[in-house]
C-alpha cells in the first residue's frame, strides 16, 4: 500500500470555512490586540522556548500553561471549536486572526500544540463523544498537556516499520516497546500512540491508534538532551502498560489512516487547529534589526554586498510564502497543482528559517563564534541557539527530504521510488 | 515584512475571464509546432495572431475609455501574458502595452487622441529606451535631442527594439535641453536602412538596433503631458511586470514539459522520474513556480492599487528577480534530466531555455534587482 495515497484529501478537510464578516473579523483582531497589550506577558528572567519542541525546564513549563490558560479564560484560544465541547463556534478566520495578531506581537508560544493542533482537530473530526467531552477542554485550557509517540528508534520516516505493540488483553489494551524523540514526553497528561496490533498484518495494514494516559503504571520517560546542550525531546517506554479499550481512536488496525490524518495537521496541509502559534516565527525583520548591530570584518555587516544579496534572497522567499496564503484564497489562480502551496507548507517555511538563521550567525563575522550567555554574544547568543534548533523542524514532523517525495509523488504525479 | 497589504493579492473576475480566455487562445494557437514556424519565418510576426488579440480587445485593456480603450489596469494584462509565456506565444502586444503607458503617463490631451486609438484598431507601437552599455536605468538616456524652429532633430542609437519592424510608432527616450524627454517618432520619419534586425538567443524575438541618426520629427511630437522621469520609472515597473508574468507562464511551461519526461522516459526498468535526485530537484522547480506566480500576481496587486513607489518597486523588482533565476535554473535542469535529446535543437526544451536567458536579460536581471532591493529593503 501506498505510503501517501491514504492522506485525506485536504480541500474536505479545510473546507469548514464558513462565511464571515470582514468588519467583524477586524473589530474581532482589534479587540484581541489591546487584550494582548494588557495582557501579555513580559518578559520573563530565564530564556523562553521559541517553539513547542524546546520546552526544556518546569519554570519554562508553568510559565507557558499560564499563559495558554490566560488566553483561553479570555475567550480567545480554541474560538473556532464547537461550544459544546469549550470553543467559541466562530468561523476559522477569527483564529487565523489571533494567530496573526499574536505571531505580530511576538508574544510568547501557546505551547500545547500536539493538543491544540494535531491530537485536538483529529478527536474533534473522527473522535467519539466521550472522548470530545472528555479531552478538548482540557487541552485549551492546558489542564491536559498531549504527546505523540509515532517515532522509535528503528522508525521515523519508515514509520510503518515500528515495533511498540498494542494488543487486546480482556477489556484492555496491553502496551509494550518504547517510543523515542517524544516532545514535551516529561510534561504530558496523554498521548497519542501508534503501535502494531496483534493481527500479525504487514506494516500499514495492522497498526492501532491509542490515547494513552501518561500516568499508567509501567510508563517510564526519560529526557533526551538537545545539541544546544538543553533538554528537549523525550524517551518513553512502555513495560505491560493496561489502558481501556475506549483510548483506542478511529478502526481497530485503522490506525495508519489515523497517523496520516494526524500529519496533515502537524505539516499545516489541513486546518482545524486552534492555534497555529506553535513556534515564534523569526520575523525577517528581527533579523534585520540584529543584523544593523551586527559588525562583519570590521564593518557593518549590512554594508557587505554579498551578505545584503543573501538577505534580500530571502525576503523574496518569504515575501513569497506570505503571498501564498493570499494566492491560495483564489481558486481561479490555483494553477496547474492545486495542493502545491498547502502541501508544501512545512518545507517552505522551516527550510526558509534554517536558512535565514544560518545567516544570521555567519553576518555577526567573528562573534558568530559566541555562544549562549556569553557576554558578548550578540542578542545573547539567540541566532546561535536559533540556528541549531531550526533542525527540530525540518528534521521533526517527516524530514525535507520526505516532504520533498511527497510533493513529487502527490502533486507532480511523479512515480515512488 | 507584515505589512498586510503587500502581501494580498486580489483578483477580478474580470482578470479570471481574461486569464482562462488567453490559457485558452494561447493553447490552441501556440503549440510547438507553430512556435517552431514563428521562428523559421525568420523576420516577420505571426499576423494573424496579432488580429486575433486584436480582436479579442487586448491590445486595448490600457488605453482609457476616453479614448476608446477599456481602460483596465496593467494588472489586467498579468494573466494574459502569463499564458501567452507558458505556450511561448510571442507577439507585440508588451510591446505595444509600454508605448500606451507612456503615452497614457507622459503625452498631453491632442497627443493621447493622436496615437491611442490607433493602438486600439491593431497598430502595434513599441518602445526605444535601452542604449548601448544595456544601462537597465531607463531614466538618463543620452541620445541627443535639439529642437529648433519647431523641429527636433535626434542623433544617436536605440539597442533591443522590440517589434521595430511591425511598430507604426516608437517612443523614444532622449536628453533634450538637458532634461529627459520622450519622443514619437512615426515609421514614416526613420530614415532608410536604420533598423538592423538583432540576433537574439530566443528566435521567437523580433528585435532592432535602430538608428536615430538625423531623423527629425515636428516638435509636437515630444511628448508634453507629464512628468517624463516618473512616467519612465513607471515603466521600469511595468516592465518588470509584464517580463516576470511571462517567465512565471514560461517556468510553468517548462516544469510540465520536464514532468511529462520524467514520467514517460524509462531507464533501468521504470520511468526515471522515481530517482530521487530528479524528483526533488524538480519539487524544488516547482516551489519556484509557485513562488513565482504568487510574487507576479501580489506585484500586480500592488501596482494596481498604486501605494507609494516604494512598494511597487520592492514588488516588481522582487518578481523579476525571482523569476529570472527561478526560469532559468528551471530550463536549465529540463535540458539536463531530457539527456542527450535535451542537448538538441529538436527538443523543445531549448526553446524555453532561451525564452528564459533572453527574459532574464531584459528589465534586469536577478542580481541586478536584489542590489537594487538591498537599500530599499534594508535600511
Ligand atoms: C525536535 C524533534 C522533535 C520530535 N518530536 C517528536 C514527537 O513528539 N513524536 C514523535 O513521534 N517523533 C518526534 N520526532 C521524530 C521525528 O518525527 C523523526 O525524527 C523524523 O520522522 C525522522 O525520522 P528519523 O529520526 O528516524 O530519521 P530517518 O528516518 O532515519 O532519516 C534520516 C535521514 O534520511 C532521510 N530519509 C529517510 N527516508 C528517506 C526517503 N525515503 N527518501 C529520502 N530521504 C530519506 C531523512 O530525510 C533524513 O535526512 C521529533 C524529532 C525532532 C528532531
Amino acid at each position: 500500500m501506498s505510503e501517501n495515497s491514504i492522506l485525506p484529501d485536504h480541500t474536505t478537510v479545510t473546507a469548514k470555512t464558513m462565511d464571515c464578516d470582514e468588519d467583524d473579523l477586524f473589530e474581532f483582531r482589534d479587540e484581541f490586540a489591546g487584550w494582548l497589550r494588557v495582557n501579555a506577558p513580559g518578559k520573563p528572567a530565564f530564556p523562553l522556548p521559541e517553539t513547542f519542541m524546546e520546552v526544556g525546564t518546569d519554570e519554562q513549563f508553568d510559565f507557558l500553561s499560564d499563559w495558554q490558560r490566560s488566553v483561553y479564560e479570555a475567550g480567545y484560544l480554541g474560538v473556532s471549536w464547537p461550544q459544546e465541547y469549550g470553543g467559541r463556534g466562530l468561523p476559522v478566520e477569527f483564529q487565523n486572526a489571533i494567530d496573526l495578531e499574536m505571531i505580530h506581537q511576538n508574544v510568547p508560544i501557546m505551547f500545547n500544540t500536539i493538543g491544540l493542533a494535531w491530537a485536538g482537530p483529529l478527536i474533534l473530526d473522527i473522535g467519539s463523544e466521550r472522548q470530545k467531552k472528555q479531552y478538548i477542554r482540557r487541552i485549551l485550557t492546558a489542564e491536559d498537556v498531549w504527546c505523540q509517540g509515532f517515532s522509535e528508534p528503528g522508525a521515523g520516516s519508515d514509520l510503518a516499520n515500528i515495533r511498540t505493540v498494542a494488543v487486546r488483553d480482556g477489556e484492555n489494551w496491553r502496551i509494550n516497546g518504547s517510543k523515542i524523540w517524544t516532545t514535551l514526553g516529561s510534561y504530558a497528561d496523554h498521548m497519542i500512540l501508534l503501535a502494531q496490533g496483534d493481527s500479525g498484518a504487514a506494516r500499514y495494514k495492522g497498526l492501532n491508534f491509542l490515547l494513552v494516559p501518561m500516568e499508567s503504571e509501567g510508563i517510564e520517560v526519560r529526557k533526551i538532551r538537545k545539541m544546544t546542550g538543553e533538554h528537549g525531546f523525550c524517551e518513553v517506554f512502555f513495560n505491560d502498560v493496561f489502558v481501556p479499550k475506549d483510548c483506542l481512536i478511529g478502526q481497530e488496525l485503522g490506525g495508519w489512516q489515523v497517523a496520516m490524518r494526524t500529519l496533515t495537521y502537524e505539516r499545516g496541509a489541513a486546518g482545524g487547529q486552534a492555534s497555529m502559534h506553535t513556534g515564534t516565527r523569526i520575523e525577517s525583520s528581527l533579523m534585520i534589526e540584529a543584523a544593523t548591530r551586527a559588525e562583519f570584518d570590521g564593518g557593518p555587516a549590512l554594508e557587505e554586498p554579498l551578505i545584503c544579496d543573501e538577505l534580500v534572497r530571502l525576503l523574496i522567499e518569504e515575501r513569497a510564502n506570505l503571498l501564498h496564503e493570499s494566492r491560495k484564497r483564489h481558486s481561479a489562480l490555483a494553477g496547474p497543482y492545486p495542493t502545491a502551496i498547502d502541501m508544501s507548507h512545512k518545507l517552505r517555511w522551516t527550510e526558509w528559517n534554517r536558512r535565514l538563521q544560518r545567516l544570521a550567525v555567519e553576518l555577526q563575522g567573528l562573534e558568530g563564534s559566541l555562544y549562549l550567555e556569553d557576554p558578548d554574544a550578540l542578542d545573547g547568543g539567540a541566532w546561535q541557539r536559533g540556528y541549531l534548533n531550526s533542525f527540530a523542524a525540518t528534521i521533526g514532523g517527516g524530514p525535507s527530504e520526505i516532504q520533498s517525495n511527497i510533493l513529487a509523488e502527490r502533486v507532480l504525479g511523479l512515480p515512488k521510488g | 515584512m507584515s505589512d498586510d497589504r503587500a502581501t494580498a493579492i486580489t483578483f477580478s473576475d474580470e482578470q479570471r475571464l481574461l486569464l482562462e480566455q488567453s490559457e485558452r487562445f494561447a493553447r490552441n494557437r501556440s503549440g510547438f509546432e507553430s512556435v517552431r514556424k514563428r521562428i523559421a519565418a525568420k523576420d516577420d510576426i505571426d499576423r494573424s495572431i496579432w488580429q486575433d488579440i486584436v480582436a479579442m480587445g487586448w491590445a486595448n485593456l490600457l488605453v482609457p475609455v476616453a479614448y476608446g480603450g477599456s481602460g483596465l489596469r496593467v494588472d489586467a494584462l498579468v494573466p494574459i501574458v502569463e499564458s501567452a509565456g507558458r505556450h511561448l506565444l510571442a507577439s507585440p502586444l508588451i510591446s505595444t502595452a509600454l508605448a500606451t503607458q507612456l503615452l497614457v503617463d507622459a503625452g498631453s490631451r491632442g497627443q493621447k487622441e493622436m496615437w491611442l486609438p490607433q493602438v486600439g484598431s491593431g497598430s502595434v507601437a513599441t518602445t526605444a529606451l535601452c542604449e548601448p552599455g544595456g544601462s537597465w536605468a531607463l531614466t538618463e538616456p543620452r541620445l541627443q535631442a535639439q529642437c529648433s524652429n519647431g523641429i527636433v532633430r535626434l542623433s544617436g542609437t536605440k539597442i533591443h527594439v522590440r517589434d521595430a519592424k511591425e511598430a507604426q510608432f516608437l517612443i523614444v527616450s532622449a536628453m533634450l535641453d538637458g532634461q529627459p524627454a520622450l519622443v514619437v517618432v512615426e515609421r514614416a520619419y526613420l530614415r532608410e536602412n536604420s533598423l538592423r534586425s538583432q540576433i537574439v538567443l530566443d528566435e521567437t524575438q523580433r528585435c532592432y538596433t535602430v538608428s536615430f541618426e538625423e531623423v527629425e520629427v515636428p516638435a509636437t511630437m515630444v511628448l508634453d503631458g507629464g512628468d517624463v522621469v516618473e512616467a519612465l520609472c513607471a515603466l521600469e515597473r511595468t516592465g518588470e511586470l509584464l517580463f516576470s508574468a511571462e517567465m512565471a507562464g514560461g517556468l510553468g511551461g517548462a516544469l510540465a514539459l520536464l514532468v511529462n519526461h520524467l514520467t514517460t522516459r524509462e531507464a533501468f526498468g521504470g520511468p526515471i522520474g522515481r530517482f530521487q535526485a530528479l524528483k526533488h530537484a524538480t519539487v524544488d522547480i516547482l516551489l519556484d513556480f509557485e513562488a513565482a506566480r504568487s510574487l507576479v500576481y501580489g506585484a500586480g496587486t500592488t501596482i494596481a492599487s498604486s501605494p507609494g513607489k516604494a512598494a511597487s518597486e520592492i514588488a516588481t523588482r522582487m518578481a523579476k528577480a525571482h523569476t529570472s533565476d527561478a526560469f532559468v535554473h528551471a530550463c536549465d535542469r529540463t535540458i539536463q534530466f531530457h539527456g542527450g535529446l535535451g542537448f538538441t535543437y529538436e527538443c523543445n526544451a531549448q526553446l524555453f531555455l532561451r525564452r528564459a536567458m533572453w527574459s532574464q536579460a531584459v528589465f534586469g536581471s536577478a542580481k541586478y534587482h536584489r542590489q537594487k532591493l538591498a537599500p530599499l529593503l534594508l535600511s
